[in-house]
């Protein structure tokens, strides 16, 4: 199983506990996620299903921003922490 | 009398009677608020710009008790061999205008320049596809931000289909048919910042905020970058109002409601600056088609300011009687006599970026 977790100030938003989802491909997983949360995509990814540029997805102990296509097919994980990237002082 | 305040940090309400307001009521907290309107049924909605997670609109039918998550405008999957530069990802949702008698109908401006339409109360949104299709807007380009992006739409109030659609930067479009074909008209308008050869091309001006008498349509108003400039015909020809002693540039325009020769505007040096000239906050008045501007100063502030109001952020209630202005700077002004007299509601408000007075 691939435990997900959604920063705190996501859920400001969307109300997501932390889940448990079989393993799969990355994009399988976010696609059981989203469709556990309708509505949650939006906030994660744009039009386009890029990711939002200033998201970040923590896949084990990689920090991931801007393209992550190169993850999509991988299955080498059992963490996704979907964050912030955070800025300012 | 209540009015709806979009800010940096969420959207406050304030209430009361005549220019005695108070705060009473504060919703998304935090949240920056790039846009409200209330639309024909009384229904409130509100357009978020969430700096990580992108942009949100809400829908109130219940005054701010309750709120709801509604669609939000969203461009379509870009085509692979597409030559566009743009990024087809809505950036913010500039603009929101109701339609008059038609509860739940709603167009939306957004960064980059698009046009939306919802005939269901913003539950959906259907991209405007001849716009986004028009063959100048490659040439578009963003000002104050990285793309263009609709921030003026002006419905017709005798004729729904009839929008006036302003860019930045990008020129004054009409459309007569709903939004199945497009015409760019501001002949008359000059982008001083644009060579020579080509301050006169229509689709590189940049009108700030474009406003429509509702008692005569064919007057309008626009704040442009470079100047104050009035149209009687619609929109489509425009000839430059000349400001003495103070400058031209400004973002915000209020047109009265019942006398299309008055309008308001808050003028500020031009370009990047865009402080009060000499620190002296004031609102400028034509109650004669522009042939002439008071300068409204009583109640504005007695040290040095630099408040700047932007495109929303000016509004008049419909008797033309009550005015409401907000600044980036937080304070928020109300006037009960057409911009005589201002009183300051607040000092304290986050940077304000839309008013609507309910």
């Amino acid at each position: 199983m691939v435990q997900v977790t959604v920063t705190e100030n996501l859920q400001r938003h969307h109300q997501v506990p932390a889940q448990s989802i079989p393993d799969g491909t990355l994009r399988d997983v976010l696609a059981e996620l989203f469709r556990r949360f309708p509505g949650l995509q939006s906030y994660v990814f744009d039009e386009q299903q890029a990711l939002r540029p200033h998201v970040m997805l923590a896949i084990d102990d990689h920090l991931i921003q801007g393209d992550i296509s190169p993850w999509y097919e991988r299955t080498d994980f059992s963490r996704v922490h979907i964050m912030q990237a955070l800025s300012g002082g | 009398m209540e009015i709806l305040v979009a800010t940096r940090k969420g959207l406050l309400v304030f209430s009361g009677i005549g220019t005695d307001l108070t705060l009473t009521g504060q919703h998304f907290l935090g949240d920056p608020v790039s846009n409200v309107i209330c639309d024909a049924a009384g229904h409130w909605y509100v357009a978020l710009n969430l700096g990580h997670f992108g942009p949100k609109m809400h829908r109130s039918e219940d005054s701010g008790q309750t709120w709801t998550e509604i669609a939000c405008p969203a461009l379509p999957e870009k085509p692979e061999d597409s030559a566009d530069k743009t990024n087809w990802s809505v950036q913010q949702v500039w603009e929101l205008a109701a339609f008059n008698d038609e509860p739940g109908h709603l167009l939306a401006g957004t960064i980059p320049g698009a046009v939306f339409e919802s005939n269901d109360g913003g539950t959906s949104w259907q991209l405007n596809e001849p716009f986004w299709s028009l063959p100048q807007r490659p040439e578009w380009f963003g000002g104050g931000y990285d793309d263009s992006g609709v921030h003026s739409i002006a419905i017709h109030p005798q004729d729904p289909k009839i929008w006036t659609v302003a860019v930045s930067v990008g020129g004054v479009w009409h459309t007569s048919d709903g939004g199945q074909s497009w015409q760019l008209h501001c002949r008359g308008m000059r982008a001083d910042y644009m060579p020579d050869d080509m301050k006169g091309a229509e689709h590189l001006q940049d009108p700030h905020r474009l406003v429509q008498s509702p008692v005569k349509p064919t007057r309008c108003w626009v704040q442009h970058h470079c100047g104050i400039f009035i149209s009687d015909d619609g929109g489509r020809d425009w000839r430059e109002c000349r400001v003495n002693n103070d400058p031209s540039f400004g973002f915000a325009v209020a047109v009265h409601p019942h006398q299309p020769d008055t309008a308001w505007f808050v003028p500020a040096v031009k370009d990047e600056s865009r402080f009060p000239k000499d620190l002296e906050f004031c609102v400028l008045r034509t109650r004669d088609g522009g042939e002439s501007f008071a300068r409204l100063t009583v109640g504005m502030p007695h040290e040095p300011a630099f408040d700047l109001v932007y495109r929303h952020a000016l509004a008049v209630d419909s008797t033309g009687q009550f005015l409401a202005m907000g600044s980036t700077t937080g304070n928020l002004w109300v006037s009960g006599d057409e911009g005589d007299q201002w009183h300051c509601l607040s000092h304290y408000c986050p940077p304000i970026y839309a008013i609507t007075v309910l």
